[in-house]
């Protein structure tokens, strides 16, 4: 097990030697840093020659690229252009709310998934399956800002109109109100709903596909004829097997629930990763778009091999090797 | 009838390849080829359009996708593009009417025309950057597949870390640093929706190459090249244009989050993303301004997603009817 995990972290170092090479040719395609000083006419030469050998510029590129590998590895992620913050601060600043909202939104879809995904299966062809099936169809084929919107009109400005309660649309507390953990859990459900609508409808299918094709299998039928009842055949045999996929799944849920929160936060004025990335592209503050899209790919890669660790721990049939 | 065809086609391909020598098989052979090659080719077509025609929702899909389309591309010839720029300030956030049958947005102008003016952008953004994803994964995946080692290695390993980044933030950092535009929307999209069209290739033609046409190809002396253009790219076919139609949808959704965010196509030209960023502000007074470009991307991509389903079934060469 151990060395199972030791080479799929070995494995995971190509990869994200390639995402900063990446990164870094992007940041050499934004065009020289200096260039703002070139036309500054206060600076001679020398200044700028000064100024260049100062931040490591005039030093080959793969000398650059490692100096700036050496720096996001050891935690230096520069200031933001813009707030003149410590990059590595702001981004942890920010960075457990956006877990909150994806950990809720992921809670939420996990939920709703299994349920609706297993009683799908069950009752096949039901009028019940039809409709969640129709609706997991359209779910998958919605944007999410566009449902994200729609909730809005249908849970917030509906309601209010009418004088009815209804769910707040901005922010994580009301600021007359203070921050308080009510308010934060009666903020967050709207944007993590939204979050987790087109998660859930993809999930559905692929519950429903996975339980279907378990109860088609030689063992249940062999369950059945040694006389176990319904419940238990699917409680105790079809269910372990039909979630297990359902591991592989959360991994790679990973990238696409980070993208999420990048629309579902600006839209919702979420303060979190998502909508500090979305106001960095808005000013083109490169050292905080860097760190963030460094620290999610990382973030991405870690969680595929922890996938993996996981699904090869439940799952007996697989064999670290 | 049709279907006899079929079966003697499948008859004699098996006796070839399976090399049964029995004596009325042999005479079959000598007789049969040319004839049922040239059939071959046309039951092709009509078993696809007899499949597809049965897969209602892909069928559904289909019709309504091209009435779409039809308007979308039909309409901008005959009305300028005026048409869906002049501002109105008279007539903002007018309710739909039988003047304005989709209503107007907030600085007036007709909701109908930009929505054809921007489906006309939307749609070929989806087709273009799906092209391009294609043709890179295409080309990426069987290049990997094909001379497998150290080429596979680097391919796929270039491939995973691309992977490894959540795509909407790569999306953002590219767009924002080349340049908003719908040339350039279109370029990055397709530059990063190819990787699983590289998987799917990949995949095939590892286990294509491995059958013995290839090898009789190879004992001929026919290129390697030729033999993956000739021999192994017509077995893709299948699964590229399934993931090429399922790539539409999703290079839509990517467009119009990139400009809902406002890091896409910028306004006033109209897409269907580009109409839904100022429609937040306006849930209250003009709920159909932020209604009705989502859900035209919400049809389409459905009817895409249903056609690509579809194609899946009726391409599938196990399938038994």
């Amino acid at each position: 097990m151990t060395a199972y995990i030791i080479r799929r972290l070995i494995q995971a170092v190509p990869i994200i030697m390639i995402v900063s090479i990446v990164g870094f040719a992007i940041i050499q395609a934004t065009g020289d840093p200096l260039a703002a000083y070139t036309v500054d006419s206060s600076l001679t030469k020398d200044d700028i020659a000064r100024l260049r050998a100062k931040y490591g510029l005039d030093q080959p590129m793969p000398v650059q690229y490692l100096n700036w590998l050496k720096n996001m590895l050891t935690g230096d992620w520069g200031r933001s252009y813009y707030t003149k913050m410590e990059v590595k601060a702001l981004v942890f600043d920010w960075l457990p709310n956006t877990i909150l909202l994806a950990g809720v939104s992921y809670i939420m879809t996990l939920s709703m998934s299994t349920v609706l995904g297993i009683v799908t299966a069950v009752r096949q062809y039901s009028l019940f399956d039809h409709v969640i099936t129709a609706i997991s169809f359209v779910g998958i084929a919605t944007p999410s800002f566009w449902m994200g919107l729609m909730l809005i009109i249908v849970l917030a400005v509906r309601p209010k109109a009418a004088g009815l309660p209804y769910l707040p649309v901005g922010g994580m507390f009301n600021p007359r109100v203070g921050e308080s953990l009510p308010q934060v859990v009666w903020h967050v459900i709207l944007p993590a709903f939204t979050l987790s609508f087109v998660m859930t409808a993809s999930y559905i299918r692929y519950i429903r596909s996975s339980v279907l094709e378990e109860l088609h299998l030689d063992y249940v039928r062999t369950a059945r004829s040694k006389g176990l009842k319904e419940r238990v055949i699917f409680a105790r045999h079809v269910l372990k097997n039909a979630l297990l996929p359902l591991l592989t799944l959360i991994g790679l849920s990973v990238p696409s629930l980070l993208s999420g929160t990048i629309v579902i936060e600006a839209m919702f004025a979420w303060p979190g990763m998502g909508r500090l990335f979305w106001q960095a592209a808005e000013r083109v503050d490169i050292p905080v778009l860097m760190a963030l899209l460094m620290f999610v790919s990382v973030m991405t890669v870690l969680s595929s091999i922890v996938t993996d660790i996981l699904y090869a721990a439940a799952d007996p049939r697989i064999r670290y090797s | 009838m049709i279907e006899r065809e079929e079966s003697r086609i499948q008859a004699s391909t098996e006796s070839t390849a399976s090399n049964t020598r029995s004596d009325g098989g042999q005479v079959e052979r000598r007789v049969a080829p040319e004839v049922t090659l040239a059939r071959a080719e046309e039951t092709m077509l009509h078993l696809f359009w007899r499949r597809f025609r049965r897969h209602r929702p892909a069928l559904t899909g289909a019709v309504v996708l091209l009435v779409l389309a039809g308007i979308c591309f039909i309409v901008p010839i005959f009305v300028s593009e005026e048409a869906a720029n002049t501002v109105e300030i008279d007539a903002k956030l007018q309710s739909p009417s039988s003047e304005h049958p989709l209503g107007t947005d907030a600085v007036g102008r007709d909701m109908l025309m930009r929505c054809i003016w921007g489906g006309r952008i939307s749609l070929r953004i989806g087709v273009l950057a799906a092209l391009i994803a294609v043709m890179i994964g295409v080309a990426v995946g069987s290049v990997a597949g094909y001379n497998i080692g150290l080429i596979d290695n680097i391919l796929m390993r270039f491939t995973e870390a691309l992977m490894s980044i959540p795509t909407l933030f790569i999306l953002i950092v590219l767009g924002r640093i080349l340049g908003p535009s719908i040339t350039i929307t279109t370029i990055i999209i397709g530059a990063l929706a190819w990787m699983s069209t590289a998987r799917i290739v990949r995949a095939e033609i590892l286990s294509l190459k491995e059958q013995d046409f290839v090898l009789a190809a190879r004992a001929m002396g026919v290129q390697p090249t030729r033999i993956l253009i000739r021999h192994l790219l017509p077995n893709v076919v299948a699964p590229i244009v399934v993931s090429a139609t399922l790539r539409v949808g999703q290079s839509i959704i990517w467009e119009a989050s990139l400009s809902f965010l406002g890091l896409g196509v910028q306004p006033p030209t109209a897409t269907w993303g580009t109409m839904l960023t100022r429609a937040q502000g306006y849930l209250r007074d003009a709920p159909w301004i932020a209604f009705f470009p989502g859900f035209l991307i919400l049809i389409t991509v459905l009817c895409v997603n249903f056609i690509g389903d579809g194609l899946r079934d009726a391409l599938d060469p196990y399938a038994l009817r």
